[in-house]
């Protein structure tokens, strides 16, 4: 699908990790942390996609802002083309944001309601490049033209666009300042099925042209399959299992990625519907996760061994599992 | 009933925002905030044109005529040095839409960036900041105005800066809050991913978006900046006489006003008619444009 990938990752994140403070009293002492990312570590080549699932809760939305450093991670390193994110002053941080880019979910409030198409379009041009009017005119139409955008349309107000023209727009702006690495969070969770599609086959096409990679976060495993060649799977704060999609799809390990895949609906009435795993109770709240694996207290699977921390490990070539049922070897 | 409907579809798509024609339209069909605003109009009008209006000096005493009724000679009557009351109302409305708009301006130029600061920027910066607002907004504001007279003295340029900063702490916080529920907005964090620096962020994303409430409290201000003004006037601490001014007329006109009321009345109405207009045509604007009240 995506083989025409460069040699080394473009985007290397090592153990990151977010705690959000929670304060209390007249004095705001913190009393507790929300560890809303404890400890994620993967890479990303240039050219491929890695989807990111997971769900609501689990921080996979704040491992896209803590790479792009719209959040501080509280701890980790991400590595971006050589240079470490995680320490930068906001000058060179500023530069660095022209090859690393976000599609945001919601495709209403990501776009200043009081802006024209063409001044959003244009932002990240002008905040990098000294460009005649004229000239980014033409950038702004080649494109709108590029997502599937009139470029007669561009002095009108998002108000005036359907959710999907919206997210369009969102995917020009982020293609504006030629990014290496976008990451689309959600980016298609807000859309109606059939638009789904045409913006994920969008996103595919201009990956093939402009040779991008993209962190894929999405709830949605059927969704994230299919543009993804490799796919990590969140739970709590932590990635439990990493595989390549296929590998994902037919040999998956950890209790959790398995409950997922069965929950997917399989568009035939005579597959075998009998293996489906339902999980029983709720996420634990983040506040004050379990001991050990953090799935164990939902795990169909569980053993005494899973109140210690799994070791995340991986099993065969490419495919890493957090999970006390595969040993390390 | 069309434009219930486009109400409702514009909420549904979770767009918080009134688009500009459609908050005019709602503002012409506001009767109260269009009388307002025609009032205004007409104040406006008689400021700019008080020397085709009024002939003459409305300074100029004239002993004889001292505190006559209205006549055909002198439409409103005269005051007690026979200075025609028209004359000095209309000549007062320059006055006091001066006042107006120095005391918004005042309010609006300090106010409005240090609210953009503390609310965007947050921490220590916007913690010192609200503490010196808490202290200013610990007096009430007239109060907090008499207080700045009383060290700056009196005079017109003197009032205006006191009333004005007895309002920009009004200003810092009304902006503050809005900023804080904006700067929240997605947008402004798409802003950021893309390298907009924070100086942009605040001008080209930010500003646009809390103008409303700012535009409202504006107009709102000017109304209460003529009632202080008139205020001080009336102490006789304001703007000093022989300059018209509707709040000193009032008060020299105070020791008459048992047998001569026509001198304190006409005054009295133009401030409470130039009151009115300024807070019927702020809440007007509120209603057509501040997103919190569309419920």
């Amino acid at each position: 699908m995506n083989e025409k990938t460069a040699p080394g990752p473009v985007l290397e994140v090592t153990n990151l990790k977010k705690y959000f403070p929670v304060k209390k009293g007249f004095f705001q002492r913190t009393v507790n942390h929300v560890k809303a990312v404890d400890g994620v570590s993967f890479y990303l080549n240039a050219g491929e996609t890695l989807g990111l699932v997971g769900e609501s809760g689990c921080g996979k939305t704040t491992v896209g802002r803590c790479v792009l450093r719209l959040t501080n991670p509280t701890a980790g390193d991400i590595v971006f083309k050589g240079k470490n994110l995680a320490h930068m002053d906001t000058e060179t941080l500023r530069q660095v944001r022209t090859s690393l880019q976000i599609i945001f979910q919601d495709p209403f409030s990501s776009l200043n309601p009081r802006m024209n198409v063409a001044t959003i379009i244009a932002e990240p041009i002008k905040n990098f490049q000294r460009l005649s009017n004229k000239a980014c005119r033409g950038k702004v139409a080649e494109l709108m033209d590029r997502v599937g955008l009139r470029p007669s349309q561009m002095y009108r107000y998002p108000h005036e666009f359907s959710g999907g023209q919206r997210q369009r727009i969102g995917i020009a702006r982020a293609l504006a300042s030629n990014p290496d690495v976008i990451v689309c969070d959600e980016a298609v969770s807000a859309l109606d099925v059939s638009i789904q599609a045409q913006i994920v086959n969008l996103l595919k096409d201009l990956q093939t042209e402009l040779n991008l990679a993209y962190l894929f976060i999405a709830h949605d495993l059927s969704v994230v399959e299919y543009i993804s060649r490799r796919i990590a799977v969140m739970y709590l704060g932590h990635i439990v299992e990493l595989a390549s999609s296929r590998e994902l799809n037919d040999n998956p390990l950890h209790p959790y990625t398995k409950a997922l895949l069965s929950a997917v609906p399989i568009p035939d009435p005579l597959a075998d519907q009998d293996q489906e795993i339902i999980l029983t109770g709720d996420v634990p709240s983040p506040l004050d996760p379990p001991e050990g694996c953090t799935f164990h207290p939902r795990c169909p699977m569980a053993m005494e061994k899973c109140r210690t921390i799994p070791a995340y490990h991986e099993i065969s070539p490419g495919h890493w599992v957090a999970c006390h049922i595969y040993p390390t070897s | 009933m069309t434009d219930r409907k486009n109400v409702d579809t514009d909420q549904n798509s979770g767009d918080n925002t009134v688009s500009g024609s459609r908050g005019w339209a709602k503002l012409k069909r506001n009767r109260a905030a269009l009388a307002g605003g025609i009032l205004l109009l007409i104040y406006l009008l008689c400021a700019l044109g008080a020397p085709v209006l009024f002939r003459g000096d409305p300074s100029a005493p004239d002993l004889m005529n001292s505190l006559s009724p209205p006549s055909g000679a002198y439409f409103l009557g005269t005051d007690e040095l026979g200075r025609s009351i028209l004359g000095r109302i209309l000549y007062g409305a320059r006055v006091s839409l001066l006042i107006a708009v120095g005391v918004v301006g005042v309010g609006l130029v300090i106010g409005v960036p240090v609210g953009l600061v503390s609310g965007y920027y947050g921490g220590k910066t916007d913690f010192i900041i609200q503490r010196f607002t808490d202290m200013m907004l610990a007096f009430p504001g007239f109060l907090l105005a008499l207080a700045l007279v009383a060290i700056l003295g009196v005079g017109l340029k003197n009032t205006v800066i006191s009333i004005g900063i007895s309002m920009i702490p009004l200003y810092i916080r009304l902006v503050r809050g809005c900023v804080l529920t904006v700067k929240e907005e997605v947008y402004v964090e798409a802003a950021r991913a893309c390298g907009t620096r924070d100086l942009n962020i605040i001008r080209h994303h930010i500003l646009p978006n809390v103008l409303a409430p700012i535009i409202i409290q504006t107009s709102l201000g000017m109304g209460t900046a003529i009632l202080f003004a008139a205020g001080l006037g009336f102490l006789g601490i304001g703007v000093q006489p022989p300059t018209p001014e509707w709040g000193s007329m009032l008060g020299s006109a105070r020791a008459y006003m048992m047998g001569k009321p026509h001198v304190a009345t006409f005054p009295g109405i133009a401030i409470f008619l130039a009151v009115l207009s300024f807070n019927l045509l702020g809440d007007g604007l509120r209603d057509a444009f501040d997103p919190r009240s569309r419920i």
